[in-house]
């Protein structure tokens, strides 16, 4: 079966886990901004990690074949054929059906997932489109969907098991602005207490520049003593204080190497938030040690084990099959 | 996390990834201890491992969270048996042709008046070297090459260039690179070399990996033609 691209707003390409074990080649890391609401999205689709569309502005889908599908994401009016349906649920769809999509809030990620999954070019081990390195897309040239464009899903096999409902305390609270975790790593020692603190305590403001490589806060200075520092590999979600001292956070498609300081890196149990941000959001900071971070992690995979009731881990790629 | 062997410093890379720092003499030493630390996991490869990226003086190693902490990642690197390679014959030679002076990427002159070297001198110090790929990284297949001459060090360009193009040798600092792709760019640029260094969708997309050596040699423009061909037919 395939599914037409009725409507594009903004922009919508295609998502998967990303390019794993390839960052020691200069391919970037690629893949969702969102990754809980990706891996969401697919569960609700009875699998793991299938190639799905991360989409901001509205999005209007027509299916050729009946198809099980699911979005998630922040707040977005969901309408079936003119009926409204929930976001982070299974959606059952006909043949001829349209499903559109309307976000609440420009700027903001969404995912849409479907049973079987959306069939892309694959390069290097991953569908995920990267703009910067012209990979991936439709024509494998690092272009996003047109309206218009038609994307062939897989077949799946028949009677496959969908999940019980998502319990609600598994839907993310996504508030306009985001307090978030830093774990303290790299550089976070060329910072003088008083500097750490201004971080901690002060209130950054997301700005226009932001896209997959990465986001630009703006506030209170951090001063840096002017060291020497070879480039080194950016973790994701690393905090570079570029010399003008005003933060900027890396993001899924951001350059393997780079050689500003960093403070360290958002915790992994908020990424998802902060990435959410748009510009003009609002950004507070709170030291979480890794140790605490990965406790918090942990906590995450367990409760959506609990929902699925089954074995799950891995960083944000779930090993074990529904069926 | 305390100092060990060569390794100078350990730092947190997020809750699921740790950096390490070598010491040395000099860059060079440094970034052989980067390759020795790399070898070792490569070999004793760990099942949590999903991520290594060696740099100049610095390996970060990303781990599954769900299997291991940053303390036991320690522990398993601390108690690795290095051996440092040392040997040039573990290390792959790329021996690149290079159309000094073509028209496209020429800025001997901006490098002439810097160095205050003449365009035949630079081009013939440039060739004088086997350089090291200290990094792979910034896009598919750049290789950071290190380290140049010191007379030809040279600053980054006041403003950017926005298309540097595929192929272009360049030199910056005291490094030197060919860029795998048309990509924006802030490096003298001194010619350029015909050989695919990024195959998008082949086995192997990437030609050099860290650790491996580098030579360059001068080609007339017919030469370089006749080679870019045979590169574009093979593709």
């Amino acid at each position: 079966m395939a599914v037409r691209f009725t409507r594009v707003d903004l922009t919508a390409y295609p998502v998967d886990a990303g390019r794993r074990g390839q960052l020691h080649q200069g391919f970037c890391q690629s893949g969702p901004l969102d990754l809980y609401a990706f891996s969401l999205a697919n569960l609700l689709c009875g699998q793991q990690g299938a190639t799905a569309i991360e989409f901001i502005g509205g999005l209007g889908v027509e299916f050729t074949a009946p198809a099980v599908v699911s979005v998630t994401g922040p707040a977005a009016e969901i309408t079936l054929d003119n009926q409204l349906h929930q976001s982070w649920q299974s959606i059952q769809v006909n043949a001829g059906q349209q499903l559109i999509v309307a976000p609440a809030r420009i700027g903001s990620k969404h995912y849409l997932a479907i049973q079987g999954g959306f069939e892309f070019p694959r390069v290097v081990g991953s569908a995920s489109m990267v703009k910067r390195e012209q990979l991936g897309g439709l024509h494998n040239d690092g272009k996003p969907l047109k309206a218009g464009d038609e994307v062939v899903v897989a077949s799946v096999a028949s009677a496959q098991k969908l999940p019980d409902a998502l319990p609600a305390q598994l839907i993310p609270d996504y508030q306009p602005d985001a307090r978030v975790g830093l774990v303290p790593g790299y550089q976070h020692d060329w910072l003088s207490p008083l500097q750490w603190q201004r971080l901690l305590n002060s209130e950054y403001t997301i700005t226009p520049q932001v896209d997959r490589m990465g986001y630009r806060l703006s506030g209170p200075a951090i001063e840096l003593p002017s060291r020497a520092l070879y480039s080194e590999a950016i973790a994701l979600g690393a905090m570079q204080i570029p010399p003008d001292g005003q933060p900027i956070v890396m993001m899924a498609d951001r350059q393997t190497l780079g050689g500003y300081p960093k403070a360290g890196t958002i915790a992994r149990c908020d990424l998802n938030h902060f990435a959410q941000g748009i510009p003009g959001d609002k950004i507070t900071f709170y030291q979480l040690d890794a140790d605490d971070a990965r406790a918090k992690w942990l906590l995450m995979q367990a409760a959506i084990q609990r929902w699925l009731s089954f074995e799950v881990c891995g960083p944000g790629v779930f090993s074990t099959r529904l069926s | 996390m305390q100092p060990f062997g060569t390794i100078r410093a350990v730092q947190a890379a997020g809750e699921d990834g740790v950096i390490f720092y070598t010491s040395g003499a000099d860059l060079a030493a440094q970034n052989q201890a980067v390759n020795a630390l790399h070898q070792a996991l490569v070999t004793h490869r760990p099942h949590w491992l999903t991520e290594l990226v060696p740099s100049y003086d610095s390996l970060m190693l990303v781990f599954n969270m769900s299997e291991v902490d940053y303390h036991g990642v320690y522990q398993f690197v601390k108690q690795l048996p290095i051996t440092d390679t040392n040997s040039q014959a573990a290390s792959t030679l790329h021996r690149l042709p290079v159309w000094y002076g073509a028209p496209e990427a020429n800025d001997l002159e901006l490098v002439s008046n810097t160095t205050g070297l003449s365009a035949a001198e630079i081009i013939e110090r440039h060739q004088q070297s086997a350089y090291t790929v200290f990094a792979v990284g910034f896009a598919p297949g750049f290789a950071y090459l290190g380290e140049l001459a010191a007379e030809l060090t040279t600053p980054r360009l006041a403003n950017p260039r926005q298309a540097v193009p595929k192929g272009a040798v360049a030199i910056a600092d005291r490094q030197t690179a060919v860029y795998p792709d048309v990509s924006p760019g802030g490096w003298h640029l001194l010619g350029l070399c015909p050989v695919d260094l990024y195959k998008p969708g082949a086995t192997e997309p990437t030609l050099m990996q860290a650790g491996d050596k580098v030579e360059f040699y001068a080609i007339s423009e017919d030469e370089y033609h006749a080679l870019a061909q045979k590169a574009g037919e093979s593709a």
